[in-house]
């Protein structure tokens, strides 16, 4: 299928009025924030959100570029198995929000945090740990950002193709593109569209409305994916030949024109719910005869290199799926910009309902890309690049209006992940390096320009980056993720729950958890010339960067002097006046 | 003189995080467990189906999931206790805490 010939232009009207939304809620949210401190308005949202925002915010930065291409794309390539990849989802939320969530709102409250880095100089009382913090952070937001903004690049290629204002730009960027191999002018074009949009109404609107935005966005992908599924089984139920049909076992050598055989005959049946999962029957018929092991576990790897080698390697061994469970919700737990919005709800009623609305979010968006990628696996879409599952099954499923809102879904879940890190960033530089650091007692005038200042040169900063993206971009992504959860999870729990943590002991966790996980990917590097990590017993260095990360916490805390009792004092107990 | 004892606020947390991690490690052992022994190195054509979904992924992944989901609702809506932010013990006192702790316990840590 062409994608980029496809989307018409109801498709790009249906975006046009997503993207209008964005910048309208951003207003609202400037004006909202007049006449209040300007920086826990701007970083925080003045610690406010309820349960909706907290549960849209944090579900939508969750979710980013890689949920709507990724996700899709491994489903499409590997089957079923990646049911069991993506289980830890199941309890994503209560892990990632339960276990730190109510503790860490406290501290912050308790210390005035406003930022992640924050929370650690004031639990500690230590400026050099508030800076350590802070250059692990830019480091791995970075890299994360690089990312998805060459995401947001290609999706906004993808839809944008034979739009007159996109060619006009593309013509202005071709001399551009000459001077970088490898990039076309339609990617610099969508890429200068995507950053446009995402920084202007983040550096508009700060936190509040960049977590509104995220409802709007978390609305859309929800709403998106559930609409999908159906849509994709009828159109299996459609397609494919009844399960039973003798032609089934003889798939090598169906013509098109046999394979979906009787579908004129299907499509004018009357529409009942019993086709749906009748679709998903025909789906796995289908698949046995034609990819059997996409039915089963534990896929087989389809790399270049094997393909190369000729031999099997396997796509999730064991060790990997215990290993991914892990990574899901206890890594999601270590992700500096859920902490954040764990630092920013209102009450602890707030943070149940939010768990479990994340819960069921969750649930309507994971469960149902796995089932409709795999039927997706049956049907006509002829891709390029299994990368184009989305926006290609979108386009085949379901009529141009709801294709266009299917399609904003990955803009959404790439957009909510952007500007929440764009405004981390920017607090990183102003609020934790400038002002901690050099300039305690700026005026707030400053800062506010400061920060918007920050947030405009980081958004056009990263988008340069990502003009001519490194070569192992998915990679370092990877690698970017689970190493930021390895090194903040254990510190940051140890600072919440022991009272005996201390910044050394912090610092020593930090290290350990980095450096477990960047170790196993040099060795890799020397092993196989390629940005692959090293495995051993099958596990993610993710596992092994966290357990350094424990060991490296407690040893480095117990070797050091016990925190000033003040400190502890203040974190962890309450004081009663007994005079007697 | 001033006592001290730990934060009630702080004591709840700590057991709901405790708890928490108790739960994550029974649907993990779960699914690993059912989907290595019933989903691996197995002929895709004994492959049965519940609504379409392969029996390994529905009992090992979906019910799970669901029963996950209704464990989430009653940990949050029952288990949860919803102590507010002015419960939380605000900043204390430093010079108090300076001066005459007696703490439940060492304040020290350990």
């Amino acid at each position: 299928m062409e994608i980029e010939s496809s989307s018409s232009h109801w498709t790009v009207l249906t975006f046009m009025v997503y993207l209008a939304g964005v910048f309208a809620i951003a207003a609202f949210a400037h004006r909202r924030s007049r006449g209040k401190s300007f920086l826990k308005e701007y970083y925080i949202g003045g610690r406010t959100l309820g349960s909706w925002t907290l549960a849209f915010t944090f579900a939508a930065t969750s979710a980013s570029g890689g949920t709507y291409t990724g996700f899709p794309s491994l489903i499409y390539t590997y089957g079923w198995v990646l049911a069991l990849w993506i289980a830890g989802y199941m309890v994503f939320p209560i892990c990632s929000m339960g276990l730190l969530g109510k503790r860490l709102n406290q501290v912050a409250r308790k210390s005035d945090a406003i930022t992640f880095p924050d929370l650690f100089r004031d639990r500690f009382a230590c400026p050099w740990l508030g800076v350590l913090v802070t250059l692990f952070l830019l480091f791995f937001l970075v890299v994360y950002l690089v990312g998805q903004f060459k995401a947001g690049g290609v999706l906004f290629q993808t839809l944008m193709t034979d739009f007159p204002t996109f060619e006009i730009c593309k013509q202005l960027l071709e001399p551009a593109a000459r001077g970088l191999p490898g990039v076309s002018a339609g990617y610099l074009a969508g890429l200068v569209f995507f950053a446009l949009s995402v920084v202007l109404y983040t550096a508009f609107g700060g936190f509040r409305a960049v977590v509104l935005t995220d409802v709007m966005q978390g609305v859309i992908m929800v709403v998106g994916v559930t609409l999908l599924l159906p849509l994709t089984l009828y159109q299996a139920y459609v397609h494919l030949a009844p399960v039973g049909d003798p032609r089934a076992v003889v798939a090598a050598a169906w013509t098109e024109e046999e394979r979906y055989a009787g579908m004129e005959v299907r499509k004018n049946e009357a529409f009942r719910f019993s086709q749906l999962p009748e679709g998903l029957r025909k789906v796995n018929s289908h698949l046995q005869a034609t990819e059997p092991e996409a039915l089963v576990a534990p896929g087989r790897k389809k790399s270049a290199d094997e393909a190369r080698s000729g031999g099997f390697e396997a796509f999730l061994p064991i060790g990997m799926a215990i290993s991914f469970f892990f990574i899901w919700p206890i890594g999601g737990a270590g992700q500096a910009g859920n902490m954040l919005r764990l630092m920013a709800f209102r009450d602890n009623k707030t943070l149940a309902r939010a768990i479990f609305t994340v819960t069921i979010c969750y649930s309507l968006i994971y469960l149902p890309l796995v089932v409709t990628f795999v039927a997706a696996k049956t049907l006509p879409l002829h891709l390029e690049q299994s990368d184009q599952a989305m926006p290609a099954m979108s386009l085949f499923a379901a009529p141009p209006f709801l294709a266009g809102l299917l399609i904003a879904a990955p803009f959404a879940a790439v957009m909510s992940t952007v500007d929440s890190f764009l405004l981390m960033i920017s607090s990183a530089l102003v609020r934790d390096l400038y002002q901690h650091g050099f300039n305690p007692h700026v005026s707030e005038r400053t800062i506010k320009r400061a920060s918007l200042a920050t947030t405009l040169a980081v958004g056009f900063g990263v988008m340069l980056m990502a003009a001519d993206p490194p070569r192992y971009l998915q990679d370092l992504l990877v690698f970017g993720s689970s190493s930021q959860a390895a090194t903040f999870l254990i510190p940051m729990a140890l600072a919440l729950y022991w009272p005996r943590a201390n910044a050394a002991g912090t610092a020593c966790s930090m290290f350990a958890g980095f450096l477990g996980v960047a170790s196993l990917y040099l060795v890799g590097k020397l092993r196989t010339g390629e940005l692959q990590p090293w495995t051993p017993l099958d596990l993610h260095p993710f596992m092994w960067g966290l357990a350094a990360s424990l060991v490296g916490g407690i040893v480095g805390t117990l070797l050091t002097p016990k925190p000033p009792q003040e400190l502890v004092v203040k974190y962890f107990y309450r004081r009663h006046s007994n005079a007697r | 003189m001033d006592k001290h004892t730990f934060d009630p606020s702080y004591r709840r947390a700590l057991h709901e995080a405790i708890f928490t991690l108790v739960v994550f490690i029974i649907p993990l052992a779960f699914t690993v467990i059912y989907c290595a022994r019933t989903g691996y190195d197995r002929d895709p054509h004994t492959v049965g189906d519940y609504w379409g979904i392969p029996d390994w992924v529905f009992w090992g992944v979906f019910v799970p999931w669901t029963v996950c989901v209704g464990f989430t609702a009653w940990f949050t809506f029952f288990h949860m206790v919803h102590d507010d932010p002015e419960e939380v013990s605000p900043a204390d006192d430093m010079e108090a805490a300076r001066s005459g702790m007696k703490a439940e316990g060492d304040a020290g840590g350990d």
